[in-house]
């Protein structure tokens, strides 16, 4: 074998592991969530919707679980994410390119999806926190900032890395075909 | 496939098996059993130099073209 890939295959488990554990954590923030939320929905309400922009009164039962459940529909796609991309390393670490190409277009979708999602979630997020507010004070916002766009390029980024992975395990075929 | 690889013929003229070769050149004896049989893409220059300083013989006894009747 005239190409050593070791430094590679070392590279991509370090990030296999990393993005791995990073996947874990969010998930005990989402199983957190969720119990602080039975817990006390009004503290975990108020805390949300402060983060969101939104410290203006008292909810209804509903805006915080529902606040919560955005939280952790969030949680849960970065956890996907971050599962996805550990799993792409993991399959470079492993020599498998192929299976690293497939699963990296899964994760471009990923990446769009969760666009989708940063483009919604302030319009979501203020007619939730906004609905107990009389007449007049109830709000509807639309947003675009760094995060969304920087999610959008991270998609093109992600499918071009998968396209670059495909042609990559073409080559790696034809090199293991050459004696 | 027109190029037909003589590699077992040679070694059986010099009487070495393919474990003994392939250990010799430095290669899987699977690929040189690939290689035997035809199965390959392509042969690198220093593979066929090793094979060919290890058989003392030329790459023309190693490799043989027919073309494929149309």
């Amino acid at each position: 074998m005239l190409i050593n890939t070791q430094s590679v295959s070392d590279a991509a488990w370090r990030l296999r592991v990393i993005l791995g554990t990073i996947a874990v954590v969010h998930v005990v923030f989402i199983l957190g969530l969720i119990v602080a939320a039975f817990w006390n929905p009004a503290f975990v309400g108020d805390t949300l919707g402060a983060w969101a922009g939104y410290e203006n009164g008292e909810r209804m039962m509903w805006q915080n679980f529902a606040l919560v459940a955005m939280a952790c529909v969030g949680l849960f796609m970065w956890a996907m994410m971050l599962t996805l991309a550990a799993r792409v390393f993991g399959q470079i670490a492993d020599g498998e390119v192929d299976e690293a190409a497939t699963i990296a277009r899964r994760l471009t979708l990923w990446f769009w999806a969760m666009f989708v999602l940063a483009l919604l979630s302030p319009m979501i997020l203020s007619v939730i926190s906004t609905w107990h507010m009389p007449e007049g004070q109830k709000e509807l916002s639309l947003a675009l900032n760094s995060g969304q766009l920087s999610l959008a390029l991270s998609a093109l980024i992600t499918g071009c890395m998968a396209r670059a992975l495909a042609v990559g395990a073409e080559l790696w075929r034809e090199h293991r075909e050459v004696v | 496939m027109p190029i037909i690889v003589r590699l077992d013929v040679m070694l059986a003229m010099r009487k070495m098996t393919s474990r003994d070769l392939a250990a010799k050149i430095g290669i899987a004896e699977q690929n040189l059993s690939l290689l035997k049989s035809g199965k390959v893409r392509g042969v690198r220059f220093n593979t066929l130099e090793a094979i060919c300083t290890e058989l003392e013989c030329q790459p023309g006894d190693l490799l043989e073209f027919e073309p494929e009747e149309d």
